[in-house]
C-alpha cells in the first residue's frame, strides 16, 4: 500500500498534506473562536481571483493569490471600519467582487487542470518549489502564533478587556487576518479554494467539543488536521479523487464521531 | 480633598465627531468609591472608555495619576477594568486561566506566565471567594461566578483603580448582593479607588462616598444626599421619580405612583 511513496511526487504530496493540515487547523482554532470563518471564505475567493490573474498574466499564481487575499482582507477591514456597514456585510461585498472577478478571469483561461487543481485541490501535483513554500509559510505561521499566543488568546476571549489592559487588539487582529491569508494560499494546492475553510473550521470545531483549555484545543485540532490530511491524501490516491474532497470527508466523519463530546478530555 | 487620582476638565467624549458626553468635569481622590448612574445612552460606559484612553476626548483633558489624554495608555497598568457583558462563548479556559489574562500586558511580549503568576491568580480568585473554582471551566460557571472571575482578573495586576461597568447586571439578586459585598470589602481592605457604573442606585448608594449622575453631561456630582435630589433625578429619569430617606440614605423609586 505504501509502495507508491517511493515516487517523489507522492512523498511531496504527503509532506504537503502534513504541513497544510497542521497549519490550517492551528489557525482554525482562532478562526472558530472568533467567528471568522465567513471572512476565511471571502479571503479564499479573493485568492482564487489572484490565481486566475497570475495564470492569465503568466505571473507566479502563489504570489498573486497571496496579494489578492491580502488586498481582500485590507478592503474588508477598511469597509468594516470606515463605513456604516457591519463587518459581515463588508465581507459580503468584497467576497462577491472577488468571486465575480475570479469567474470572469477563469472563463478566459478555460477549465485547465491547473485551474481545477486550485479549485478542488490536488496534492499529487505539488512541485518541489511549492513544497518549500508550503513548509516555509507553515513554519512562519507556527512561529508567529507561538510568539503571540497569549495575546491572541486574550484578544479572542475578551477584546475590550484586552485592549483596556494595554494589549494592541487591532494590530493583532489584522496580523491574524494576514496569517489567515498566508494559510489559505499555502492550502490552495492541497484542498482547493472551495474547501480550504473546511480544513480550518472542522478540526477546530471538533477540538472545541472535547478540549478543556486553549492549548488542549490547539493540540487536538492540529493532531486531527494532520491525521485527516494524511488519510485524505491516501484516499485521494487510491480513489483517484481530488484531495480536497477526501480530506474534507474524513474531517466531516470525525466531526459527527465527536458530536456531543463533553469538555474534559484534552487538557 | 487630597490630590485627585483621576480628574476630568470640561471633557467631551463621543464616537466620530458626535459627542455623547459634553462639558464633563469632576475629580476623584485616592480611595474614593464613586457610583455612576444615568439612563441608557447617558454616556456611562463612554466615560469609562475615555478614562481608559480607549476613546480620545473630543475636547478637554482627562488625567489619571499624572497621565493626560494621549498618555492615558500608560495609566492602564494602574487600572483594573470589568467591561459590560463579556460573552466569550465556548472558549475553552479554566477560571484560573481567565484570571491569568489580567497579567498578560504586565508580562510583556513573548513571556509566558510562570508559577508566581499562577499564585497571584489564585490569590485574586481567593479575594473574590472563587478559589475552589480555579480549575473549573469558565463556560460552566454561573453568571455570578463569571462576574467574580472577571473581578479577579481586574484585580490580579494589583491596580490602584477599579473601573466596573455594571458588574452585577444579568445576575440574580443574591449574587448581586454577594458581588457588591466583595467589592466593598476590596475597596476597604486595599484602599482601592472604585468607579462603578450601575443601573440600580439603591443597590450601591450605601457603598458610595460620591455619586456621579450623568445625562449626556454631569447632572450632579458629590455626596449621595447632595446629588440624589428630586430635581436632579427628574432631570435624568423624568417626572415619575420619588426619593425617600431610609437610615440616613436617599433611596430612589421610579414608577407610576398615582396608579
Amino acid at each position: 500500500m505504501l509502495e507508491f511513496l517511493s515516487y517523489s511526487f507522492a512523498r511531496r504530496g504527503l509532506l504537503a498534506a502534513v504541513a497544510v493540515g497542521g497549519t490550517c487547523s492551528l489557525l482554525g482554532v482562532f478562526v472558530v473562536l472568533r467567528g471568522m470563518s465567513y471572512l476565511g471564505t471571502g479571503i479564499a475567493h479573493g485568492s482564487l481571483a489572484g490565481v486566475a490573474l497570475g495564470l492569465l498574466w503568466g505571473w507566479n499564481p502563489t504570489l498573486t493569490s497571496f496579494l489578492a487575499a491580502l488586498t481582500m482582507a485590507v478592503l474588508v477591514e477598511y469597509l468594516g471600519r470606515s463605513s456604516e456597514l457591519r463587518m459581515d456585510a463588508a465581507i459580503g461585498v468584497v467576497f462577491s467582487l472577488a468571486l465575480a472577478l475570479a469567474i470572469l478571469l477563469m472563463g478566459r483561461i478555460g477549465a485547465t487542470s491547473t485551474v481545477m487543481g486550485y479549485l478542488f485541490g490536488n496534492l499529487l501535483t505539488v512541485e518541489e518549489r511549492e513544497l518549500l513554500f508550503i513548509w516555509g509559510a507553515a513554519l512562519l505561521v507556527l512561529v508567529v502564533i507561538w510568539l503571540f499566543f497569549k495575546e491572541f488568546a486574550f484578544t479572542t476571549f475578551a477584546p475590550e478587556a484586552a485592549e483596556a489592559a494595554g494589549i494592541p487588539t487591532r494590530p493583532l487582529s489584522f496580523l491574524l487576518t494576514v496569517l489567515m491569508s498566508v494559510t489559505i494560499v499555502l492550502a490552495l494546492r492541497a484542498v482547493g479554494e472551495l474547501l480550504v475553510v473546511a480544513l480550518m473550521v472542522l478540526p477546530a470545531a471538533v477540538a472545541r467539543q472535547v478540549a478543556r483549555s486553549l492549548t488542549g484545543m490547539v493540540l487536538f485540532a492540529v493532531g486531527l488536521g494532520v491525521l485527516a490530511s494524511v488519510l485524505g491524501f491516501f484516499l485521494a490516491f487510491f480513489l483517484d479523487a481530488p484531495s480536497g474532497a477526501t480530506i474534507t470527508l474524513v474531517l466531516v466523519g470525525a466531526f459527527f464521531l465527536f458530536l456531543g463530546g463533553t469538555p474534559g478530555r484534552a487538557r | 480633598m487630597s490630590e485627585p487620582l483621576l480628574s476630568l476638565a470640561d471633557v467631551s467624549l463621543g464616537y466620530g465627531e458626535k459627542p455623547v458626553l459634553s462639558g464633563v468635569s469632576f475629580a476623584v481622590a485616592r480611595g474614593e468609591f464613586v457610583g455612576i448612574f444615568g439612563p441608557n445612552g447617558s454616556g456611562k460606559s463612554t466615560l469609562l472608555k475615555g478614562i481608559l484612553g480607549l476613546l480620545a476626548p473630543l475636547e478637554g483633558e482627562i488625567e489619571v495619576a499624572g497621565y493626560k489624554n494621549r498618555e492615558l495608555v500608560r495609566a492602564r497598568r494602574l487600572i483594573g477594568y470589568c467591561p459590560q457583558q463579556e460573552n466569550p462563548g465556548g472558549f475553552p479556559a479554566t477560571a484560573l486561566e481567565v484570571v491569568l489574562m489580567g497579567l498578560y500586558a504586565k508580562l510583556g511580549w513573548f513571556r509566558r506566565p510562570g508559577r508566581d503568576h499562577r499564585r497571584q491568580a489564585r490569590e485574586a480568585l481567593e479575594a473574590v471567594g472563587m478559589e475552589e473554582y480555579a480549575e473549573h471551566l469558565f463556560a460552566e460557571l454561573s453568571g455570578g461566578q463569571r462576574q467574580r472571575v472577571f473581578l479577579a482578573r481586574a484585580l490580579v495586576a494589583d491596580p490602584a483603580i477599579l473601573l466596573l461597568d455594571e458588574p452585577t447586571a444579568a445576575v440574580d439578586i443574591a449574587a448581586q448582593a454577594s458581588i457588591l459585598v466583595t467589592i466593598e470589602r476590596l475597596h476597604r481592605e486595599r484602599g482601592l479607588t472604585v468607579l462603578m457604573v450601575s443601573h440600580d442606585i439603591n443597590e450601591i448608594v450605601h457603598s458610595c462616598q460620591k455619586i456621579l449622575l450623568l445625562h449626556r453631561g454631569v447632572v450632579g456630582y458629590g455626596p449621595p444626599a447632595a446629588v440624589l435630589t428630586l430635581s436632579n433625578l427628574q432631570k435624568v429619569y423624568g417626572p415619575r421619580v420619588l426619593v425617600y430617606q431610609h437610615h440616613g440614605h436617599p433611596h430612589v423609586l421610579v414608577g407610576d405612583f398615582d396608579a
